[in-house]
C-alpha cells in the first residue's frame, strides 16, 4: 500500500504518471471515491504516461471509452452497471485480457468481478479544497 | 450452394466461402479480441480470393453464440450489414456446434466447450455424426462439475474440442475424471472453431434438412449467461 497527498489536479496527473511505470498490459486499475475526487483527471495521468494520446474523458453515456493503442486501454464508468447482465454487455469480461489496461470508475459497484490482481486507487479529499489524498492497493489484499 | 460465412464469437474471429460443401477460401486470425478491426476485411479477402462477389452468395452464415458479448456482436452486425442491403438471406449456427465439427467422426463423446470463466464453461455434448456432429444436449452455461457428473454417468471415450477444452482438461485431470476416462484434447489449433465449420454445417442444414435460411432483420444472437446467482456484484456498503 502507498499513499499521495496531491495538492492539485496536475499534481494527481503526476501520481497517475508514476503509477503508470508499473502498469502492463493485463492491469486492471478500479477507482473508488465519490463524486468529482478526481478518477478522470488520474485516468488522464495514466493513458498520457503510457504514451496514448487520446483524449480522455469521463465515459459517463457511453460507459466504456476504447483509447486504442498497445498496451489497449479501456476506461470504464460502472455508475450504472447494476447486474452482472448489465457488465456483460460493456465488454468487461472480453477486454480483461493479457493485452489491454482496464481503468474503472466507480468500480464498488462490480468490486465481486475484478480480478485478484487489481489495483485499487482510492482517492479520498485532504483539508484543503483541492488536497486528495490518494491511497493505492496492489491486488485484494493489500490492505 | 455458395456460403460465406462469418466467425467471431471468441477470441479468434474468421471467414470463408464454401461452394456446395466444399470449402473455396478460408481465413483465420488468432490475434486477440480485434474483431472490430479485422472482421469485415476478412470477408472482403476470402470473397476476394474465392474469386466471387456477395450478390453470388446464396446465404450469409454467421455463429450467433454463444460466447463473448463483443465478439457475437460484431459477428451478426456484419452478417446483417452484408446480407441486407443485397437481400441475402442469413443463417445462425452454434458457435458450440461449430467448434464440435470437425471431430464429428470421432467415437464415444465429444465435448464442446468455450470457457465462460470461474469453472463454468458454455458447453454441449454430441456424439458421431456423417454431415454433422449429433446433438445431445443443447448449448448450456454449465459448471465444469456438472460436465463432469454427465461424462461420469456417459461412461464413454471423450474428445474435448473449443477454447474451453484447455481448462476442462485441467479440471478433469485435479478431479480425477481423466483417469477413469480416456479424454483427448486435440493439438494447438484446431480447437477452435472456424469459420468454414459454420458453412459447412449451413450447407448441409440447407441441403439436407427441412430448416430454412432466416431474413437479417430475424437473425438474433443467442447469450447464455453462467450462473453468477451466489454472488453479489457490487461491494458490500
Ligand atoms: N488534487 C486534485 N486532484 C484531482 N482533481 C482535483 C484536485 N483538486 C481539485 N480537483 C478538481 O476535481 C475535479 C475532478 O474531476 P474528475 O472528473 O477527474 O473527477 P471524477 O472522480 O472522475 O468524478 P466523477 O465521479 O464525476 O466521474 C476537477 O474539477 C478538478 O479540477
Ligand atoms: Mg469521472
Amino acid at each position: 500500500m502507498q499513499t499521495f497527498l496531491s495538492h492539485s489536479p496536475a499534481e494527481t496527473r503526476d501520481i497517475a504518471a508514476q503509477l503508470a511505470k508499473n502498469i502492463r498490459g493485463g492491469a486492471v486499475i478500479a477507482f473508488r471515491g465519490g463524486l468529482g475526487m478526481g478518477k478522470t483527471a488520474f485516468t488522464r495521468g495514466v493513458v498520457e504516461a503510457m504514451g496514448n494520446t487520446a483524449e480522455v474523458s469521463s465515459p459517463t453515456f457511453a460507459i466504456v471509452n476504447d483509447y486504442g493503442g498497445d498496451p489497449h486501454i479501456y476506461h470504464f464508468d460502472m455508475y450504472r452497471v447494476e447486474t452482472w447482465d448489465d457488465l456483460d454487455s460493456t465488454g468487461f469480461f472480453d477486454y480483461l485480457n493479457d493485452r489491454s489496461i482496464l481503468l474503472i470508475e466507480w468500480s464498488e459497484n462490480i468490486e465481486n468481478a475484478l480480478p485478484e490482481d487489481t489495483v485499487f486507487v482510492e482517492i479520498a479529499r485532504g483539508k484543503e479544497e483541492n488536497d486528495r489524498i490518494i491511497t493505492v492497493r496492489y491486488g485484494k489484499d493489500d490492505n | 450452394m455458395n456460403v460465406l460465412a462469418i466467425e467471431s464469437s471468441a477470441v479468434t474471429a474468421s471467414a470463408a466461402v464454401t461452394r456446395d460443401g466444399a470449402v473455396v477460401c478460408e481465413e483465420f486470425i488468432n490475434n486477440g479480441l480485434t474483431h472490430s478491426e479485422t472482421l469485415a476485411p476478412l470477408a472482403a479477402a476470402v470473397l476476394k480470393n474465392a474469386g466471387m462477389a456477395l450478390f453470388d452468395m446464396d446465404v450469409i452464415a454467421v455463429t450467433n453464440g454463444p460466447g463473448s458479448f463483443t465478439g457475437v456482436r460484431i459477428g451478426g452486425a456484419l452478417a446483417k450489414g452484408l446480407a441486407t442491403p443485397n437481400e441475402i438471406p442469413t443463417f445462425g449456427i452454434s458457435s458450440i456446434e461449430a467448434a464440435a465439427y470437425p471431430f464429428r467422426k470421432k467415437d464415444g463423446i465429444i465435448m464442446a466447450a468455450m470457457d465462460a470463466r470461474r469453472q463454468q464453461v458454455y458447453t454441449a455434448f454430441f456424439t458421431a455424426g456423417e454431415d454433422a456432429p449429433k446433438r445431445l444436449t443443447e448449448d448450456a452455461a454449465i459448471s465444469l462439475a456438472e460436465a463432469e457428473a454427465f461424462l461420469r454417468e456417459k461412461a464413454q471415450p471423450v474428445t474435448l474440442c473449443g477454447d474451453g477444452a484447455r481448462v476442462a482438461f485441467e479440471y478433469f485431470t485435479k478431479s480425477g475424471l481423466a483417469s477413469a476416462l480416456q479424454i483427448t484434447q486435440p493439438e494447438g489449433d484446431c480447437v477452435y472453431q472456424r469459420a468454414s465449420s459454420v458453412a459447412l454445417l449451413a450447407d448441409y442444414y440447407l441441403m439436407k434438412t427441412d430448416k430454412t435460411p432466416l431474413d437479417a432483420i430475424f437473425l438474433r444472437p443467442k447469450y447464455l449467461r453462467p450462473s453468477q446467482a451466489e454472488r453479489e456484484l457490487a461491494a458490500k456498503s
